[in-house]
C-alpha cells in the first residue's frame, strides 16, 4: 500500500467547512445513561437520537456525520475534549451532545448541550416527560414535543446554524 | 565530451537514487495509544467501536509520519453480549487501524482486562447475607477503563510512504 503522505489530522481544521465559506454543520453524539440502560431499552435510545437528527434536518440544520462511524451513539462516556476533536476532524463547526436518561420519576429525560470546537458550552436544554403519561411511548412523545419547542428557539443561533444548501431528504420514522 | 556525459550520468544516477529511496513504516512498529473514551464492562457491548488516539509521534527515518493525536479505532471483542446481560467479567479490546487523512494503517494488538475481586466486600456480604450476599457482591465486579488509559499496538503490515 503506497501512501504519498500522511496528513496530520490532530488539531487541524483543514476540513472545517466554515473556513472555506461553505455551509457550517453540527456533529451530533448521543449518550445513554446507566439509568436508561437499566430501566429502558436501546430501541428508545436509538430512536431518540435518530429523531433529534431528523428534527434538526427538518429545521434546516446541516448534520455532519462521522466519516468512520456515521453517528456515534454510545453508552460509554467520552470527554467533551475528545468529542470536539472528532467534530473538528469531521468538518463540523459545533458539537451537539444528546443525553438520554431514564430517571426513576420520569419515563424519559433528554438533555441537549451545544459546544463550540473549543469545548465551551454554548447552551443547554433539558426536557422530561414527567410521570403523568400512562405509558412510556406517550411519555416519550410528550418529552420529544417539549424538545422540539426548545430546539426551535435555538435553530439559527449559536451551535445550530442554518444550512445554506438544500437540506437532506426527510427521514421517515 | 564523453567524460563529461559520463560524469553527469553518474551524478544524476546518484542524485536520483537518493531521492528515490522509499520510506516504509515497518510492520511491527510499536504505536503507543491512549483511550479517547472510557470503557466499562457494565456498558461495553461486544462489537462496539472504541475511540483511541496515537499517544506519541511515530517517526520513520527521523520524520514524523503519524503524529500524536491521530485517530485510532478499536473494537470490543469481548464485552456484554446483550443489552441487559449484566457486567461482563472480561473486557477484550482489539486495536484495529489508524485513520490518517482518509488512509487506514492496519494495526494488530489487543488488551484484556479482567474484573478484580473485592475480597473484603465479598466477605462482608457473605457474613451479612450468606450465599445470596456473596453472589450479589460478585455480580458487582466491574472492569473500568478510564479515558486516557495508555496501551500499545503494532503496525500490521509494511506501509509504503512513497518516495521523498
Amino acid at each position: 500500500m503506497a501512501i504519498a503522505c500522511l496528513v496530520p489530522v490532530w488539531g487541524t481544521t483543514s476540513t472545517n467547512s466554515s473556513e472555506q465559506g461553505e455551509p457550517t454543520g453540527v456533529y451530533v453524539v448521543a449518550f445513554r445513561t446507566s439509568g436508561h440502560v437499566r430501566l429502558s431499552s436501546s430501541k428508545v435510545f436509538h430512536s431518540a437520537a435518530s429523531d433529534v437528527r431528523r428534527l434538526l434536518v427538518e429545521k434546516g440544520v446541516r448534520i455532519v456525520p462521522d466519516p468512520e462511524r456515521g453517528f456515534i451513539e454510545n453508552e460509554s462516556t467520552m470527554s467533551v475534549a475528545s468529542m470536539t476533536v472528532l467534530a473538528r476532524e469531521a468538518g463540523a463547526d459545533s458539537l451537539l451532545f444528546l443525553t438520554v436518561d431514564r430517571p426513576v420519576t420520569q419515563w424519559v429525560k433528554l438533555t441537549v448541550q451545544s459546544y463550540d470546537l473549543s469545548g465551551t458550552l454554548l447552551w443547554e436544554e433539558k426536557v422530561g416527560s414527567g410521570t403523568s403519561p400512562m405509558t412510556g411511548d406517550s411519555g416519550y412523545e410528550k418529552c420529544f414535543m417539549k424538545l422540539e419547542k426548545a430546539l426551535e428557539r435555538r435553530v439559527g443561533g449559536p451551535g445550530l446554524p442554518f444550512s445554506t444548501t438544500p437540506t437532506a431528504p426527510k427521514i421517515e420514522r | 565530451m564523453r567524460i563529461v556525459q559520463a560524469v553527469l550520468a553518474v551524478l544524476l544516477a546518484g542524485f536520483t537514487s537518493a531521492q528515490d529511496s522509499p520510506r516504509v513504516l515497518k510492520a511491527g512498529t510499536e504505536v503507543k495509544l491512549v483511550f479517547a473514551q472510557s470503557l466499562s464492562s457494565k456498558h461495553a457491548v461486544t462489537g462496539e467501536r472504541v475511540e483511541l488516539r496515537v499517544a506519541q509521534d511515530v517517526p520513520v527515518d527521523g520524520r514524523v509520519v503519524v503524529p500524536a493525536g491521530t485517530r485510532v479505532l478499536g473494537t470490543v471483542k469481548t464485552g456484554k453480549q446483550k443489552e441487559k446481560h449484566g457486567n461482563a467479567k472480561v473486557l477484550l479490546i482489539s486495536f484495529d487501524c489508524i485513520i490518517a487523512g482518509g488512509t487506514r494503517i492496519l494495526l494488530t494488538g489487543e488488551r484484556r482486562w479482567k474484573a478484580s475481586s473485592n475480597v473484603a466486600g465479598e466477605t462482608a456480604a457473605t457474613i451479612g447475607f450468606g450465599v445470596a450476599g456473596l453472589l450479589l457482591a460478585r455480580s458487582g465486579r466491574v472492569v473500568a477503563v478510564p479515558e486516557g488509559t495508555a496501551v500499545s499496538a503494532f503496525v500490521a503490515e509494511d506501509v509504503d510512504l512513497g518516495i521523498e
